[in-house]
C-alpha cells in the first residue's frame, strides 16, 4: 500500500535532491488516477525503478509521457511514452533533506 | 528532523532507489582523458626540446620530427579543453557550482592555459595546464563522492596526476 523510496539521480533538481525520499501510494485505484503534474515511480525494463513527472496522459493507448525537470533527464523525451503497466505507485509525501547536507552535489 | 528519522530507517532497512536519471543512458564522464591529453602537451614540449638540443637541427629529420611534435602538441591540447567542456558543460549543474564555486574560474583557467599550451612551448604553462586539470578532477570526484589520491604517473613526463582512489 505504501512505500518510502530514496532518490537516485539529478533529474527532478532542483525540487527533489538526490538523497531524499518520497512516500508512495502503490494502490491501483490511486494508479489508476494519475494526473499531469503528479510524480511516480514506475519500472522500466532497461534503467530500473524510476521517478519521473506526468507531463501528459494519453487515456485511449493507456500510455503516460513523463519528464523529469533537470536538462540532461532521461524520460519520455528520449524512451517515449510508458504504457500505464509500468506504474508502481505515486509519490504522496516528499521528505527533503532541508540542510542539504545529502546532495549529489 | 522528519529527515533524519527517514534516513536512521533507511540505514538499518536499505530502502528501495528510485532512479530519476540524466543523460543517456547515465553518461560516462571522467577527467581522466582530459589528463593524460594535457600530460601529453608537457610531452611533447620535452620531446622538441631535446630534439632541439640535437645534432640534427635544422636538418630534414628534425624538421620533420619537430612538425610531428607541435602538431600532437596542438592536437592534445584541443582534446584536453574539449573533454573539461564536455563536462563541465553537461554534467556540472547549478548546484555543484554552488557547492564549489571555485568551479567557473577554474574551467576558464583551464580554457586559458589550453589555449597557450597551443601557442607556445613554455613547459611551465603547459605543466600549469596539467595541474589545473588535476584540480578539476579532484573537485569531478568529490562530487561524485569518490575519493582521489595522487600519483605520479607511470610514464613521462611522471607528473603528479589525481587518480580515483579505487
Amino acid at each position: 500500500m505504501f512505500k518510502i523510496l530514496k532518490i537516485r539521480g539529478e533529474s527532478l533538481t532542483p525540487e527533489y535532491n538526490q538523497g531524499d525520499y518520497i512516500l508512495v501510494i502503490t494502490h491501483s485505484h490511486t494508479i489508476a488516477r494519475l494526473k499531469p503534474g503528479d510524480v511516480i515511480v514506475f519500472q522500466h525494463p532497461v534503467y530500473g525503478t524510476m521517478v519521473k513527472r506526468v507531463e501528459q496522459i494519453d487515456p485511449q493507448a493507456q500510455e503516460i509521457f513523463v519528464v523529469g525537470t533537470h536538462p540532461q533527464s532521461l524520460d519520455s523525451r528520449q524512451f517515449g511514452p510508458i504504457p500505464r503497466h509500468w506504474v508502481t505507485g505515486k509519490a504522496i509525501w516528499h521528505i527533503a533533506n532541508r540542510d542539504g547536507s545529502n546532495r549529489a552535489s | 528532523m522528519f529527515y533524519n528519522f527517514v534516513q536512521a530507517l533507511d540505514k538499518k532497512f536499505g530502502f528501495e532507489e528510485a532512479q530519476a536519471h540524466c543523460d543517456v543512458p547515465c553518461g560516462i564522464y571522467d577527467p581522466i582523458v582530459a589528463q593524460i591529453n594535457a600530460l601529453t602537451v608537457v610531452r611533447m614540449m620535452d620531446l622538441m626540446t631535446a630534439l632541439d638540443e640535437g645534432a640534427e637541427v635544422g636538418k630534414k629529420a628534425y624538421n620533420n620530427s619537430m612538425s610531428r611534435y607541435i602538431a600532437v602538441k596542438e592536437e592534445h591540447a584541443e582534446k584536453a579543453k574539449h573533454e573539461i567542456r564536455v563536462i563541465y558543460g553537461d554534467f556540472i549543474s547549478d548546484a555543484h557550482i554552488e557547492a564549489h564555486p571555485e568551479l567557473p574560474a577554474l574551467f576558464h583557467k583551464i580554457m586559458k592555459l589550453g589555449g597557450k599550451a597551443r601557442q607556445t612551448a613554455d613547459r611551465d604553462n603547459g605543466v600549469a595546464f596539467v595541474e589545473a586539470i588535476n584540480q578539476f578532477a579532484e573537485i569531478f570526484w568529490a562530487i561524485k563522492g569518490v575519493a582521489t589520491k595522487k600519483a605520479k604517473a607511470p610514464y613521462a613526463p611522471a607528473l603528479e596526476m589525481v587518480y580515483p582512489a579505487l
